[in-house]
């Protein structure tokens, strides 16, 4: 048998619970070398097949009852019974949250070429800092292929107003509806970002009229990068 | 209740159904979601779309596989399709790090943090490393333990494919381990041929 067969054999058929077929036994008591690899194999093999499970955190149990039951009440057209701040707060900060949250929304436009829907955003946010009832929402737009022409703007949600489970309801189906993404945390500032796509200026002004209509005061003021 | 009795239950859009037959899944999903971002607040966020996206087509599951196959292969799309879209999202990136910002190992407490042990980081970092495609073998085959024929309905391939993936995925696997100082020592112990 030569080593290329047994190297082959056992990258393919075999497995550490799977007893070797003789002739490979043979071949690998007299070949230090597809010993060698074999015992590789197997460590590999080994380490993969003990990976310990986790345990679900409460948020996830909560959160996909919650939109499960959503879901249905959609279909049902029963109005919703229950919203939370889930899937896009952190279970340790979630109290603190239902009094003040920071979001931040970035995006960039791209000029001629690219389509419109490549437009990137982020969502930032913070831990509370208060237990005022404001909410701060960011949303700027930045253009990543000429930053020359870099505009940013930030949308500042003020005060919640007398509906804020109406207004976190906005908030997490904005979120969910342009697809919340990729995770950043910049520890100095102690913030966190998630970026988005598809998510245009007007879909950010969209999110403000819909938050003034709720009641909620909402600035909105340009940045300068 | 047995477990087709509730499917079909499911079928007819009954959401108690739906959430008494899931609960003995969530573990599951979870941790697949788990397995393929490495970190609680993905599993949790990608998991839980995943329960919408099983919600809206159990319609479709229609008995050709085991329900938990059926599962496998709808939460695997869904993990798939994320990191597309994470992909191509990475040009921007380098403008976020620029700005001071990482990707965020997301673990939310110290605790979490200390739940995976050195090895599982270890082996969750590796599989971090490999393409999609390679790290969802592995998931699948190694870590999950399915038969060959389960994963073949899984990524909707043949026999054939998969265990031509799975090879080449276990190759680099091992080569990303061999480059981990840290293996020899864990390795230690173990070798007991
Ligand atoms: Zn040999």
């Amino acid at each position: 048998m030569k080593c290329s067969t047994v190297y082959k054999y056992l990258t393919t058929e075999w497995e550490p619970s799977v007893a070797l077929d003789e002739e490979v036994q043979n071949h690998l008591a007299g070949c230090s070398l597809c010993r060698a690899e074999q015992t590789q194999i197997e460590g590999a093999f080994t380490l993969l097949s003990s990976m310990p499970q986790v345990e679900p955190t409460a948020e996830f149990r909560a959160g996909w009852r919650n939109r499960v039951r959503e879901e249905a009440a959609k279909a049902t057209v029963v109005p919703e019974k229950r919203l939370k701040w889930n899937s896009w707060l952190k279970p340790a900060y979630s109290l603190a949250f239902l009094f003040i949250a920071v979001v931040a929304v970035i995006g960039y436009q791209n000029s001629v070429h690219a389509p419109k829907n490549e437009a990137l955003h982020m969502a930032e946010k913070g831990p509370a800092v208060s237990q005022e009832q404001t909410m701060v929402l960011r949303s700027a737009a930045v253009d990543v292929t000429d930053t020359a022409d870099t505009a940013l703007y930030e949308l500042k949600l003020v005060e919640v107003g007398p509906r804020s489970r109406d207004v976190q309801r906005i908030i997490r189906n904005f979120r969910s509806s342009h697809e919340e993404g990729i995770v950043f945390s910049h520890k100095a500032k102690n913030e966190e970002w998630t970026l988005f796509r598809d998510l245009s200026f007007e879909d950010a002004e969209r999110l403000r009229k819909e938050l003034e209509g709720l009641g909620a005061r909402v600035e909105v003021k340009p940045l300068t990068r | 209740m047995e477990e087709q009795t509730l499917i079909r239950l499911c079928q007819a859009g009954d959401p108690n159904a739906f959430e008494t037959l899931l609960a003995n899944y969530e573990k599951i999903i979870y941790n697949l979601a788990f397995k393929y971002f490495g970190n609680h607040h993905d599993a949790s966020d990608v998991g839980q779309e995943a329960m919408v996206r099983i919600y809206q087509k159990i319609k479709d599951f229609n008995g050709n596989s085991s329900f938990k196959t059926w599962l496998y292969r709808v939460v695997v799309n869904l993990c798939m399709d994320e990191l597309r879209r994470r992909k191509n999202q990475s040009h921007s990136l380098d403008e976020l790090k620029e700005q001071g910002f990482e990707p965020a190992t997301a673990y939310d407490s110290p605790e979490e943090a200390a739940e995976l042990s050195e090895k599982s980081a270890m082996i969750q970092e590796i599989l971090q490393m490999l393409p999609d495609e390679q790290r969802t073998i592995l998931i699948l085959k190694d870590i999950e333990g399915l038969e060959y024929t389960e994963i073949a309905y899984v990524l909707g391939c043949n026999m054939g494919t998969v265990k031509s993936r799975l090879s080449r995925a276990r190759e680099a696997f091992r080569k990303k381990l061999a480059t981990q100082p840290r293996f020899n020592i864990l390795a230690e112990g173990r070798v007991q041929v």
